[in-house]
């Protein structure tokens, strides 16, 4: 059974593809070779992705979007990941901030800015919504990125994490933020928090997506910032967190197929001790393994997308980003193990495939101690 | 199921190794035993004090280097070299020629330090902690070096290997390099059994007094910046294993010119580039051994640089460690530091481990590998021949003639023989192999779980994480790959069947 048997899942799918091709198509290599600065942000990726009907495609089609399903989200983004990852995890933070701020489409000034993101989608420089969960660095109770105290009526926040897309570039942000006594959700504008950007982010991956350190010495957030607190504002949090680990684990899965299809490609053509390399059972042995790796990371992403929104979700979904990426790198790893000297190579696209994955397992936080912040 | 679909798939490498088969071929007496911790006892007893003094020397030296000059910049150089594939941190090398880490192989009576295989892994690993691309140039240029000392032409030690250590004192690297690697030849190069089936380009054609060589090179380590490379070219197109010969070729020899040098993902402070070679005129006395011998020359020389390139791949994991380390006692959760807690503390204790069970097989690889060469030329009598052969003498024009003569090359090709018997190299090869895969793979799994586990901060330059793990992912690749590693140790394995 494919997963986006429904017909507009297919569709979707579809879509996905034609924005991935463009993308690729319309990336400069000179440009994408650091990570492009919040300047020469690429607005026609975002506009080419609007055209597609992608921009606000999971908001529900009350607020102006198309209702699209969390198995939806994924086959999308899985499609775009096999173009270009960059493109995928700003689709990934984007939507995962919008299908957060839908939950709360009841309050008038949260409809109200929903609405907007429909509405400006289809200006010059569109509404993009970021994400930052510096909370959970190490585990849910850590205070090391973000502490946030109420004074004089409005929220005072200080700290230093990493926003996954830079300030300058989106419109609002959701960011979760920790007193010593509650969670809290706000929501804050972008170029609020632009001049507390520390410097770029330096990963190496993830060209076409700017990303910001931010360092944030008490600064003050109004109290129309605030989402929700308390017990609302935790599940909210969850529901955002398995949002973005849907999105970055489809990003990841569709990274680590396209790396295994050149690989394969790859192995077809290039002769070695006189016979094509996939002729050799090692090779084979290491190709069926990737596919078997690239399988099982999207069978679980979508298996946890199945349920986003039940109470099993995030640990489902938690599971799959963890089992994605270290699957996933593996597989980006032993693709370029497959074309030798070839694949460590920028003229080949395979290590970009594999910094843009290291990158994604960044953007969290510290990846391999998410289990942490899990109860026994 | 069709008659096709029982036709058994081509077995990857064996067809072509009857050899060993033909030693044992029911596959008995699989010499899974003390046969690599045999050579190591031998070792011990052959070995004088000084060599473990020196090593000792070398390691403090290489860490102090490390610590001082590279760590501050490895970072700023990788930055630097992605914009402008051009850069090389000359200035650290002239640093290095403080050192002497370029004569580091070199023998005393040539003005080196004398240090053997294991000096330089060691050496590489302190400076690989630091940053992988620098311990590559520095140890490329030494195994280079080395290639020519395989060939045990006393005129090119002179002539060639002699004004290195000379230039390094006046505080001016001259660098090496070796060139193997062709565009469409790549894992089949690198095995003397594959090289029939590989499609060379790169030819060496007879002309009076020398040779005049033509083709490619590609991802030659070095290639920028060497001065010379030991070169490898068939003499016949029609017979590529039976002519495969090893040449000394002068960077500025007219017809020599560097293509492009490569992006890599990472090492980039060591760069990487094509060589291009258009009628290069090499003479006689720069043939490095006899005709079509190249691969066994190969053979020796993997088996010498195949330990070190496992000690960079452990420099790249320390330096992750390290790193996780200092950070996970900087961090706090809501249950305290971090390297307080159980889940951390486990896991460094298990990467310890790995690096140290790493560390141990390039350390047996190597001190193997240099009983050789205290064989050859490290014994109390070679030494005080050479030291005592005046220097004048061995550049001459009648030496000159008497040294690049066939005779004078076949008598040294004897005496290679001799000093690396078949069963030997196959012992210290698969002890290489094993260096290089465990070495490579621990650099890679090892940097990479600490990136995992140290989130954004991995890419901090105080924390140079995701530097480390692109650069040992290279240590998987040069100097043939895992894959092509893992068939020569089965090839070894199968021509060496006894108990011990």
């Amino acid at each position: 059974m494919e997963w986006y048997d429904r017909e507009e899942r297919a569709l979707f799918a579809q879509t996905g593809d034609k924005f991935a091709k463009w993308v690729v198509e319309n990336n400069d290599p000179a440009k994408i070779r650091e990570r492009t600065a919040p300047g020469q942000f690429n607005w026609e990726m975002i506009k080419q992705g609007e055209r597609a009907g992608l921009l606000c495609a999971p908001m529900p089609e009350n607020l102006g979007g198309a209702g699209l399903d969390p198995i939806g989200r994924a086959v999308v983004l899985e499609r775009i990941g096999r173009g270009a990852a960059g493109a995928a995890a700003i689709f990934a933070v984007h939507w995962a901030g919008l299908i957060t701020l839908a939950c709360f489409a009841d309050d008038e000034r949260i409809g109200k800015t929903l609405s907007q993101f429909s509405e400006k989608a289809m200006d010059a420089r569109p509404w993009l919504c970021g994400v930052a969960l510096p909370a959970a660095v190490i585990d849910s109770k850590d205070t090391s990125g973000l502490k946030a105290e109420k004074a004089g009526g409005g929220i005072v926040l200080s700290g230093e994490f990493i926003c996954p897309l830079h300030p300058a570039l989106m419109e609002r942000a959701l960011i979760s933020a920790p007193t010593e006594k509650e969670q809290m959700l706000l929501l804050i504008p972008g170029k609020d928090l632009a001049p507390f950007c520390k410097d770029a982010y330096p990963g190496t991956g993830l060209l076409e997506m700017p990303i910001a350190r931010l360092n944030l010495r008490e600064f003050k957030a109004s109290a129309d910032s605030l989402v929700a607190s308390g017990e609302k504002a935790k599940e909210a949090i969850n529901l955002l967190r398995g949002a973005i680990y849907s999105g970055l684990s489809s990003a990841m899965a569709g990274n680590a197929r396209a790396a295994a299809e050149y690989a394969w490609e790859y192995s077809r053509q290039r002769i070695q001790t006189g016979r094509l390399i996939i002729e050799h059972q090692e090779v084979r042995r290491v190709l069926e393994n990737m596919n078997t790796l690239v399988e099982a990371s999207w069978a679980m992403v979508c298996s946890g997308a199945a349920v986003e929104n039940s109470e099993q979700a995030l640990g489902r979904l938690r599971r799959a980003f963890l089992f994605s990426g270290t699957a996933c790198e593996q597989v980006c790893l032993d693709a370029i193990q497959c074309l030798g000297g070839y694949g460590y190579m920028e003229d080949y696209p395979l290590e970009r495939r594999l910094r843009d994955l290291k990158t994604i397992q960044c953007l969290l936080g510290s990846y391999a101690l998410e289990w942490m912040g899990t109860s026994c | 199921m069709s008659e096709n679909q029982l036709k058994p798939e081509p077995t990857t490498a064996f067809d072509s190794i009857e050899s060993a088969l033909e030693t044992n071929p029911t596959y008995s007496d699989f010499p899974f035993s003390w046969g690599e911790v045999d050579t190591l006892f031998e070792l011990a007893r052959l070995y004088p004090a000084s060599y473990f003094r020196k090593l000792k020397e070398i390691r403090e030296k290489a860490r102090e280097f490390s610590d001082k000059i590279i760590r501050p910049r490895a970072v700023e150089i990788d930055r630097k070299v992605k914009f402008d594939h051009n850069y090389f941190a000359w200035d650290i090398m002239k640093e290095a020629c403080k050192y002497r880490f370029f004569s580091l192989i070199i023998p005393e009576a040539f003005e080196g330090i004398g240090a053997g295989v294991l000096h330089m892994a060691a050496m590489a690993e302190e400076l690989a902690a630091g940053c992988a691309g620098i311990a590559s140039t520095i140890g490329v240029h030494s195994a280079g070096v080395c290639c020519c000392l395989i060939s045990l032409d006393a005129y090119i030690l002179e002539k060639y290997i002699r004004p290195v250590a000379q230039a390094e004192k006046r505080g001016e690297p001259i660098l090496w390099g070796g060139a193997v690697t062709e565009p469409w030849a790549g894992t089949d190069i690198w095995d003397e059994d594959f090289l029939e089936k590989a499609k060379v380009v790169t030819f060496a054609k007879k002309v009076p007094g020398g040779y005049k060589l033509s083709g490619r090179k590609c991802f030659i380590s070095n290639g920028s910046v060497a001065r010379y490379f030991a070169l490898t070219a068939a003499l016949d197109p029609k017979a590529v294993r039976e002519s495969w010969t090893g040449f000394l070729v002068d960077a500025q020899s007219p017809g020599f010119s560097v293509g492009r040098v490569e992006h890599k993902m990472g090492q980039r402070g060591g760069p990487a580039a094509e060589l291009i070679l258009e009628d290069v005129f090499v003479p006689d006395e720069c043939k490095l051994g006899i005709d079509g011998k190249g691969g066994w020359y190969i053979s020796i020389y993997l088996a010498g640089s195949r330990g070190p390139v496992g000690a960079i791949g452990i420099g790249c994991a320390r330096r992750s460690l390290e790193c996780l380390i200092e950070w996970a006692k900087q961090k706090k959760t809501s249950q305290g530091r971090l390297i307080d807690q159980q889940a951390i503390q486990l896991t460094i204790a298990r990467m310890a481990n790995e690096i140290a069970a790493a560390r141990g097989l390039y350390v047996a690889s190597c001190l193997a590998m240099d009983l050789i060469f205290y064989e050859m030329i490290g014994k109390p009598v070679n030494k005080a021949a050479i030291s005592l052969l005046p220097k004048s003498i061995l550049t001459t024009k009648p030496i000159k003639k008497i040294v690049g003569s066939d005779t004078a090359k076949k008598t040294a090709d004897k005496f290679l023989q001799k000093a690396v018997p078949f069963d030997r190299l196959a012992h210290i090869s698969r002890l290489a192999t094993a260096a290089k895969c465990i070495g490579s793979e621990t650099g890679v799994r090892i940097s990479g779980e600490v990136a995992r586990i140290m989130g954004p901060d991995a890419m901090d330059p105080r924390w140079p994480v995701e530097k480390a793990f692109r650069d040992a992912k290279l240590t998987m690749i040069y100097e043939g790959t895992n894959q092509a590693n893992q068939i020569t140790h089965f090839k070894d394995l199968a021509r060496t069947w006894r108990r011990y």
